[in-house]
């Protein structure tokens, strides 16, 4: 292999490892959304016209804006030992 | 581990998404683009449930960002195995093809990629990726030798206190940074952060107790550096020398109170747009040893030739400075196109920037070491899991490559000053000028001219009020006068004060000055409260008050003028002057002696006729004769002549005229409220008049034009205010500016021989070039003075005074001052609207110094204070401070901060030793000398209440006087 080659496989090796760092597991809980502002405990009405919003476009954001998002994670069994 | 995407990725880390995240209610971690995982738990439980929040900041005007969560089980061995690998193979990559280490490591990893099983779902993958993990540590470890150099490195996180976003928001930026500090601290026992800068952590115990407790901690641990020395990251162009003081005083005091730590050494500015020359002596004279910054390497023009280097100030201080050289390592400098010397506060202690740091270093012959601060930064954020897994990769070495090392900020200057023994250092005299952000100086008038008035106004009511509470009863208001103080100090921040921040910010600002002189005069009428019996008068509202005290805030004794409304004339204590043209009357107190008061009597004025509003003569030019002058004005304002009778010369030449207005178009390429492109001179546009110029006084005392012009909507209306029997001549200017991305100056082409000139900076001033002959002098084009510029020959000279403003360009003998630049990002309101200060043109016999300038300047800026009473006796005696020299000047009388005693200030303004002779009379006291925090150094010998010292040249001295 040329030095170029060699790059390119070295390259390749550490995308792979990359990958192997971790698996992906199912997410089972639902994201609720809804916007907050300064000076508020994010203690979301789960029930707003917003979320309604959020879950029409899927997009959030605008300047100096505050939104806050719930959701439940269980572990799943075959994460378990691991980070 | 869970994993956010928010789209957000090519977001500058100033925009970008930021999320607290909340586990089962507590707060545990934060997220953002470069921070998109949160570890649940270091060992996952099966079936273990967790109530997730996320408390999201959005700053990115598009509503574009998404939420995509996802759940992932990271396996800690391979991912070792993945840091190791990667940082071997970045540093190969970046080493020269020629290079034998570069062949070597190649051939390390190939063998190492080889025994990996790198097919996704065998079952020997991970064993197979471990046994080549630890095969290639142990061949990286065998090839070891001993580094080139120590990179020492700090995690960081650099977080503007306000600038595209609020104040408000800065609050939850430093509690969502200082988290994500303790959460990487929780699952890395090795990481070290620096964080400088009170203010945040004041920000962080107010609002979240829980956190700061944290912190506490961490630092108690050494883990967590408290170091800066100032109470944030300020503007030490504009800030003055007594505010800068302060930043230290309260910067020093809040880490040691707060966290019990040692005495801050290190001056932390990593991102301020130059240094004033003053930084040294009062670096010194506050036990701060040591400076760092990576600005300065953002010069447009020069690179700056020194990394390590004895930064010397202009009384001869020297501190050991140096700038961090972080930024990327480019394998064949010799074939870069573009000329880049730019280094970085937000490093990511990666291969290419450790190796990067060593190589930029420009002081390799007298040191092997050199610092680096990692961590993402501007609007917060901070290191990542990823920066610590290459930093400690890096830490353990790669061949002699640049090597690791986790440190502290001060341990680096104390192993670099220990290193520096016996080398020959090099030194830089003078000031450390940002060829770069040059409209800073004049960028939103209105925040300087408060910064600037306030100031002022705190210390005179501190001097006020120790004069109340050691001759009266007053109880000295340690408490409110830190507190106005610690606004002027947040408001002095390096994208507040230099006109760098959104619109909103400025709104805040307005207020913060509005509550600073609210504190200060409410102390003021206090103290003179509290001094009444001492002046035999009884506090009253003006309309019944028969007597007002004149109090002289100068240092030197001065004839005073003070302005009174038609409802009162003075009968006694002060010589009536002439009526103005608004309707008031002026008045001398005669020689007041400094910081001293005088007593007048008034009577009700009978008399209402008053000549406002009436104009008393109107032309195209007008001609007025002075003592001093023969002078004509044009109906725009010019100078058209101004012959001075004593010196048998014009100041001007015919068809260049004085105080000629221009207007610049000023479209800089980047950083529009901060820059000003050279080109900017290359073509100007005038100003058009209104009417003729008015003659709206013509007294006894003075005799004042008044012109309007015009520039597209814009207007300017200016008072020119000649005095019969001074050489002062005053132009009061009120404009209503409505043109975006320009700029205004007020030009003085004096016929003088000079290609310098003096300009006053921070207790003290320096000398400029004004012919360019170097890239260095050209690179100057505008440069920073604050109350006077003085342009001088051999026996005769000129300066410019001003009441708010900063920014001055000179070319040969023609000085102009900038007046406004209404850049439109990131305010796009940047210096639209109203706006009124005086600038003052001052001939004089001689120099700056024989010609009084220092004083003309003061005069101007600091006016006297007036406060209206009843009359009940006959005293009317304020102790005075008497100093036996003119070139000593003396801004600070204070209470110590100890509670104990009075703190008086003074500076030496003309650059020689002088001796002085002085007293203040507080009755019997011992002297001491101190340095700028207040700590005896030794005792001084008072005889008779004279106290007796000399002064080196610009040297600052603090004095505490205890009964
Ligand atoms: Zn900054």
């Amino acid at each position: 292999m040329n030095r170029t080659q060699t790059e390119q496989y070295l390259k390749t090796a550490l995308s792979a490892l990359s990958d192997l760092r971790s698996e992906q597991m199912e997410l089972t809980g639902e994201v609720r959304w809804t916007p907050y502002d300064y000076g508020k405990d994010p203690s979301p009405d789960q029930s707003s016209k917003e979320w309604e919003s959020f879950e029409r476009d899927q997009t959030w954001g605008g300047k100096d804006l505050h939104f806050c998002f719930d959701t439940m994670v269980t572990t799943p069994a075959q994460a378990a030992g691991k980070n | 581990m869970l994993r956010l995407n928010t789209g957000a990725t090519n977001v500058w880390n100033a925009d970008n998404p930021q999320v607290f995240v909340y586990l089962n209610g507590v707060l545990t971690g934060t997220m953002d683009m470069n921070h998109h995982e949160l570890l649940l738990e270091q060992v996952a439980q099966a079936g273990k449930q967790y109530n997730v929040r996320f408390y999201a900041y959005s700053n990115y005007s598009q509503k574009t960002n998404f939420f995509h969560l996802t759940l992932h089980a990271v396996n800690p061995l391979i991912e070792a195995v993945y840091y190791d690998f990667k940082v071997a193979f970045e540093v190969a990559a970046l080493l020269r093809e020629d290079d034998e280490r570069k062949i070597l490591l190649y051939d390390i990893l190939t063998k190492a990629a080889l025994m990996m099983d790198l097919r996704n779902g065998q079952q020997e993958v991970e064993q197979s990726i471990c046994d080549a993990g630890a095969w290639l540590r142990k061949t990286l470890e065998e090839h070891r030798s001993e580094s080139v150099c120590e990179v020492y490195s700090i995690g960081h996180t650099h977080i503007d206190v306000a600038w595209k976003w609020p104040l408000r928001q800065t609050r939850e930026k430093a509690a969502r940074s200082f988290q994500t500090v303790l959460s990487l601290m929780k699952e890395y026992p090795e990481y070290v952060f620096m964080s400088s800068q009170p203010q945040l952590y004041q920000f962080v115990k107010e609002d979240r107790p829980a956190l700061y407790k944290q912190i506490k901690e961490r630092v108690k641990e050494g883990r967590w550096e408290t170091e800066g020395a100032m109470w944030l990251g300020a503007d030490c162009n504009l800030s003055s020398g007594e505010s800068l003081v302060r930043h230290i005083l309260h910067g020093k005091r809040f880490f040691k109170q707060e966290f019990g730590c040692d005495e801050n050494l290190v001056l932390w500015l990593p991102d301020v747009f130059g240094y004033s020359a003053a930084l040294p002596q009062i670096m010194k004279k506050s036990g701060v040893k040591y400076f760092m910054t990576t600005k300065i390497s953002w010069n447009d023009t020069n690179k700056f030739p020194y990394d390590t280097v004895y930064w010397e100030g202009i009384d001869g201080s020297r501190v050991l400075s140096h700038f961090i050289t972080t930024t990327n390592y480019v394998p064949y400098p010799e074939l870069s196109v573009k000329r880049n010397f730019n280094t970085t506060y937000n490093g990511l202690e990666n291969a290419s920037q450790v190796m990067g740091s060593w190589q930029r270093y420009q002081n390799k012959d007298i040191s092997k070491k050199v610092l680096t601060c990692y961590g993402y930064g501007d609007g917060g954020g901070g290191t990542t899991r990823e920066m610590i897994e290459q930093g400690k990769r890096l830490q353990n070495g790669i061949l002699n490559l640049p090597r690791v090392r986790f440190s502290t900020v001060r341990k680096f200057f104390e192993d670099l000053e220990q290193e520096l023994q016996n080398k020959q250092v090099p030194s830089w005299y003078g000031e450390l000028y940002l060829e770069f952000h040059r409209g800073t100086y004049t960028s939103m008038g209105a925040v300087k001219q408060k910064n600037r008035q306030c100031e002022f106004l705190l210390q005179n009511t501190e001097t006020l009020a120790t004069l109340a509470s050691e001759t009266a009863e007053m109880v000295y208001p340690h408490k409110e006068l830190d507190a106005a103080w610690k606004l002027l100090l947040l408001n002095q921040f390096h994208d507040i004060l230099p006109g760098s921040s959104i619109e909103e910010v400025y709104t805040q600002a307005a207020e913060d000055y509005q509550k600073i002189e609210r504190i200060c005069t409410e102390l003021i009428d206090r103290s003179f409260g509290a001094l009444s019996s001492n002046l035999s008068v009884k506090p009253c509202d003006q309309t019944q008050a028969d007597a007002a005290i004149v109090w002289n805030p100068l240092s030197f004794g001065s004839d005073l003028v003070i302005e009174l409304d038609g409802k009162k004339t003075v009968a006694s204590g002060a010589e009536f002057l002439q009526d103005t043209a608004y309707g008031t009357k002026l008045y001398r107190v005669q020689q007041v002696p400094a910081k001293a008061a005088r007593k007048l009597l008034l009577a009700s004025n009978t008399d209402q006729s008053s000549g406002a509003g009436t104009v008393l003569a109107e032309q195209e030019k007008i001609c007025v004769e002075t003592e001093f002058y023969s002078a004509t004005v044009s109906s725009t304002g010019g100078i058209l002549r101004l012959y001075d009778k004593e010196q048998n010369r014009d100041l001007f030449a015919e068809r260049a005229p004085g105080n000629c207005f221009k207007v610049f178009d000023d479209r800089p390429n980047e950083y529009d409220s901060w820059n000003i492109d050279a080109s900017y001179s290359l073509k100007s546009f005038a100003t058009t008049p209104v009417c003729n110029a008015q003659l709206v006084e013509d007294g006894e005392y003075r005799k004042v034009i008044r012109v309007r012009t015009k520039y597209r909507s814009s207007t300017i209306e200016q008072n020119i205010i000649f005095y019969l029997h001074s050489r002062r001549i005053d132009f009061e200017t009120k404009i209503d500016w409505q043109e975006h991305q320009h700029l205004l100056k007020a030009e003085f082409p004096f016929q003088l021989f000079s290609r310098k000139i003096s300009a006053d900076i921070q207790f003290g001033n320096v000398e400029r070039q004004t012919h360019k002959k170097t890239s260095r002098e050209q690179a100057q084009f505008e440069m920073c003075a604050h109350k006077w510029v003085d342009c001088s020959e051999n026996g005769y000279g000129a300066a410019l005074l001003n009441d708010s403003k900063y920014g001055y360009s000179a070319e040969g003998a023609t000085i102009s001052l900038t007046l406004l630049k209404s850049g439109i990002y990131p305010n796009e309101n940047c210096d639209i609207g109203h706006h009124a200060f005086t600038y003052s043109l001052y001939p004089h016999k001689e120099d700056f110094r024989t010609g009084g300038v220092v004083q003309q300047a003061y005069r101007l800026n600091c006016k006297p204070i007036t406060f209206f009473a009843q009359n009940v006796g006959n005293e009317d005696c304020l102790p005075s401070l008497k100093l036996s020299a003119d070139n000593i000047i003396c801004e600070t009388i204070k209470k110590a901060e100890s509670g104990e005693g009075v703190v008086v200030r003074m500076y030496e303004c003309y650059g020689c030793q002088t001796t002085l002779d002085w007293e203040y009379d507080l009755g019997e006291c011992q002297a001491f000398e101190c340095d700028l925090l207040e700590r005896v150094e030794k005792q001084l010998p008072v005889q008779d209440g004279n106290i007796s010292c000399v002064f080196a040249p610009y040297e600052i001295k603090t004095f505490l006087l205890k009964k």
